[in-house]
């Protein structure tokens, strides 16, 4: 205890020593560019486009994500913000970014980053348009189709039934600027359908009102007044989804909900001082289970308070950034009447210096109280410079934490089984608060050419005290998953490494080539470790080429290739079929092949620019492709975008 | 059935996107083509009616393709009817001798399938994803006018793919596109 006080004295004094503000160092970026030449169709398809992802989805709508080594679908570990406000919106810990408020046609840019700053494995950041002259209107809509229905054949010995439908998505944006007042208000209206033959199977006879599709209705409103230099922002985002079927994993099915989330956010930029920002948030989120007859219900109100104030300072030797932050989370179960309540505190800092033009050195401490101890992460970060075009970075982090540390949604249900008071599934607790060790540790080589860059990365991740939760998933007579137990143990671990490459090559101004290879090694690790690990594939080789004629007419072709994986927890459903009336038999695998994917998009712009149009094409080859055992399957899909984008300027 | 409707829509307003820039000559053919395959013993082998517009950009040429057919049953199954828009790109013509030249384009569309209603209680049609080639040899009886032999060959992804290939004839006229519609869509 006494070094953490100790800690804090120095970076207090480092700080007297400093002034101005701070750098910023990012993973990954995505320019509105790249998105619009890529096809960004929905959120999570960055999850495509940026090397490095790995997910799993079910219904294409959620999606488990793993982008650092020690990453697995269990742990979803990461955090979305929106012009660097936190969006809380989660479902039992789990993030649904396609349930984010924003509007794509005024993102300006995506980035991916791990800010010491932040407890978790990375962060991304959505940066809308700035700088509006006076007044910028937009809209967009999407359609898209499917394959796989009938056809003529309907009426013949080859008939299948119609199945496959894919949503509408509109969305409208209004910014207008008046003096010091800017205004921003985006919504979404989205239609997400569940047409894939398994899911529909699960979820049939689970409401009333049929196989269903999720409604969605999104906002996002932002004021920001500048009062002299000071900053002042205050935010409103809301997602509704109605209708909707989360799968939720104890049960191991899904379960019809509306779900509501909003969250006001008031921040500030040089209010006191130049150096000094900060945000103050209300989250509330609601989950209403829909009339189930088998009676289930996952009924939930979460609120949320949270801020933080962050002083940033610089000088020509030092960039430090310093943040305090509070959180009280309140919890609410309808099931049961429980109500849990718990205030977290922290206190990060992160020192950078620069030794020299080729050589900078960072240190950073990210320390969390709840109401009984410490939990800490601390980072030590080398960036050197060779020559002009070479460049290293050599980065370790070191975490110590209690895994249920946070007593969210998730980490309740695992807690008291009051939930679960039918037996259908009897959770076998082995924890004994044992604190979870996580040591990263990466090499990053680059050389920069004229015409792009080649990138190797190595990485290297022990764990020790993992927090996992184990089940073993079977068939029902009505096809819905259900597991007997759910088992957690937190006296996992592992040892992993990675290597990967990553060559970009520009040639003239019209060809944009990349070639991006992983690959992931188990060195060591627990049984249990092992079967997380490998529902990750552990060969991922991806090219993309981009072709820009004019700017204004791209055509972008990808191809990616993953090894396949395997889900231990879904072997005894292997090999068994879901069939019936009006539906093609579909047979359950706990292994997924290895998926060859081919996208192919093609965008024009016209009327000077004010009107985008593209056409995605996913799974040009029209592979079966899955990505959950239980998953739904994936086949040609065609989309046709098209953004409308007015600008009064002066 | 709105939908549908408004998918087409959008299908034809990003054709007419591709319509930009440089793209001074617009290319107007009408078909005539018989199916000269059997995708499906339940039904003839119908002839069809095609109408496209291509245009010039730079060495390529973009093109958007209307095309409606009628199938008759020949079994107890219902006739259906086939529209569908599809969008398209290929090489710039290329002369193979004097006055003879040769295109090929590759598309992609809807296929919109209306099925004969009294067979089919309630929804009487679907739309599908097609891919089609099509291949012309062509003969320049004029600077503006050509006469064209064509083959096409179009696979719509139903679960189980249909497969059609068509054999016909096309006479196509060039026009320079109007200054309105290029300065309107640049």
């Amino acid at each position: 205890m006494k070094s953490i006080y100790f800690l804090l004295i120095l970076i207090l004094f480092v700080n007297l020593q400093a002034k101005s503000a701070s750098s910023e160092d990012y993973l990954f970026r995505i320019s509105k560019e790249e998105m619009d030449a890529k096809g960004l169709g929905k959120l999570s398809d960055i999850f495509f486009l940026v090397n490095g992802f790995d997910f799993a989805t079910i219904d294409g709508y959620n999606h488990s994500i793993g982008y650092n080594v020690g990453d697995t679908y269990q742990t979803q570990n990461y955090s979305v913000f929106i012009n660097e406000n936190e969006i809380k919106f989660n479902d039992f810990e789990k993030i649904n970014i396609n349930t984010i408020p924003i509007n794509y046609t005024s993102i300006n840019e995506i980035i991916i980053k791990n800010d010491p700053l932040i407890l978790g494995n990375f962060q991304i950041h959505i940066f809308t348009k700035e700088n509006i002259e006076k007044l910028s209107i937009s809209g967009k809509f999407d359609v898209g189709n499917e394959t796989g229905d009938p056809g003529p054949y309907k009426y013949t010995k080859y008939y299948s039934p119609n199945v496959d439908r894919v949503g509408f998505y509109n969305e409208s944006n209004v910014a207008l600027k008046l003096h010091n007042l800017e205004l921003n208000c985006s919504f979404i209206d989205e239609e997400i359908t569940y047409t894939d033959f398994a899911i529909r199977k699960r979820i049939h006879g689970m409401t009333s009102e049929g196989y269903g599709s999720v409604e969605r209705n999104s906002i996002f409103a932002s004021c920001g007044y500048l009062l002299k230099n000071n900053n002042l922002k205050l935010s409103f985002f809301q997602n509704k989804n109605e209708h909707e079927f989360l799968f939720f994993a104890p049960l191991g099915r899904e379960v019809p909900i509306n779900n509501t989330s909003y969250q006001t956010t008031f921040s500030f930029e040089n209010l006191v001082s130049k150096n000094i920002c900060g945000n103050v948030t209300y989250y509330e989120h609601l989950i209403e289970t829909i009339k189930n007859p088998e009676n289930i219900s996952i009924d939930l109100l979460e609120k949320n308070w949270n801020g933080s104030v962050d002083l940033n300072n610089k000088n020509n030797r030092f960039q430090i950034r310093n943040r305090l932050k509070f959180e009280m989370n309140k919890l609410s179960f309808f099931k049961n009447e429980n109500q849990i309540e718990e205030n977290i505190f922290g206190i990060s800092s992160n020192i950078k210096q620069i030794w020299s033009n080729c050589y900078e050195t960072s240190i950073a401490v990210n320390l969390i109280k709840n109401e009984k101890e410490w939990h800490q992460k601390f980072q030590l970060l080398n960036e050197m410079k060779f020559k002009k075009n070479y460049f290293a970075r050599l980065s370790f982090t070191y975490e110590h934490f209690d895994s249920k540390y946070k007593k969210n949604a998730w980490n309740y249900l695992i807690d008291d089984g009051e939930l679960f008071e039918e037996k259908r599934i009897e959770i076998i607790d082995d924890t004994e608060s044992r604190k979870s060790k996580i040591f990263n540790s990466s090499l990053e080589l680059r050389k920069n050419y004229r015409s792009g860059f080649c990138r190797f990365q190595c990485k290297f991740s022990k764990q020790k005290n993992i927090l996992f939760t184990e089940q073993d998933f079977a068939l029902q007579k009505n096809y819905a998953c259900f597991s007997d137990d759910l088992k957690i143990t937190d006296n996992n671990e592992g040892i992993l490494s990675e290597v990967s490459i990553e060559i970009e090559k520009k040639s003239f101004y019209k060809w944009n080539q990349n070639f991006y290879a992983r690959y992931i090694y188990l060195i060591e690790s627990n049984e249990l470790f092992k079967n997380k690990f490998k529902e990750r594939p552990q060969l991922t080789i991806n090219y993309s080429v981009l072709y820009s004629y004019y700017n204004d007419f791209v055509i972008h072709n990808q191809i990616r290739w993953e090894a396949e994986t395997e889900w231990n927890e879904y072997r005894r459903i292997s090999g068994m079929t879901i069939e019936g009336k009006n539906i093609l038999p579909v047979i359950l695998e706990h292994k997924i092949n290895d998926k060859f994917i081919w996208n192919s998009v093609i965008t024009k712009k016209f009327w000077k620019k004010q009107i985008f149009s593209s056409l995605i094409i996913r799974n040009v080859l029209n592979n079966k492709i899955n990505y959950h055992p239980i998953g739904a399957s994936f086949d040609l899909t065609f989309f046709i975008k098209i953004s409308y984008k007015f600008d009064i300027i002066n | 059935m709105y939908r549908k409707i408004f998918f087409i829509i959008l299908l034809l307003v990003f054709s007419f996107v591709l319509y930009s820039e440089d793209f001074n000559r617009l290319n107007i053919s009408t078909y005539v083509i018989k199916n000269i395959n059997t995708f499906d013993k339940s039904w003839n082998n119908p002839k069809g009616i095609c109408f496209d517009i291509s245009t010039n950009y730079r060495k390529i040429n973009f093109i958007v393709d209307l095309f409606y057919t009628d199938f008759q049953k020949k079994t107890s199954v219902p006739d259906f009817k086939i529209t569908s828009i599809a969008l398209g790109i290929g090489k710039e013509k290329i002369q193979i001798y004097k006055n003879f030249y040769m295109k090929s384009y590759l598309l992609i569309g809807n296929n919109l399938m209306k099925f004969e209603k009294e067979q089919t209680p309630g929804i009487n049609y679907e739309s599908e994803i097609g891919i089609s080639y099509k291949f012309a040899m062509s003969y320049a009886i004029s600077q503006k006018f050509s006469i064209n032999l064509n083959f096409f060959e179009q696979r719509i992804f139903t679960r189980k793919r249909i497969l059609l290939k068509w054999f016909g004839l096309s006479f196509s006229y060039e026009i320079v596109t109007p200054e309105f519609i290029q300065s309107f869509l640049r």
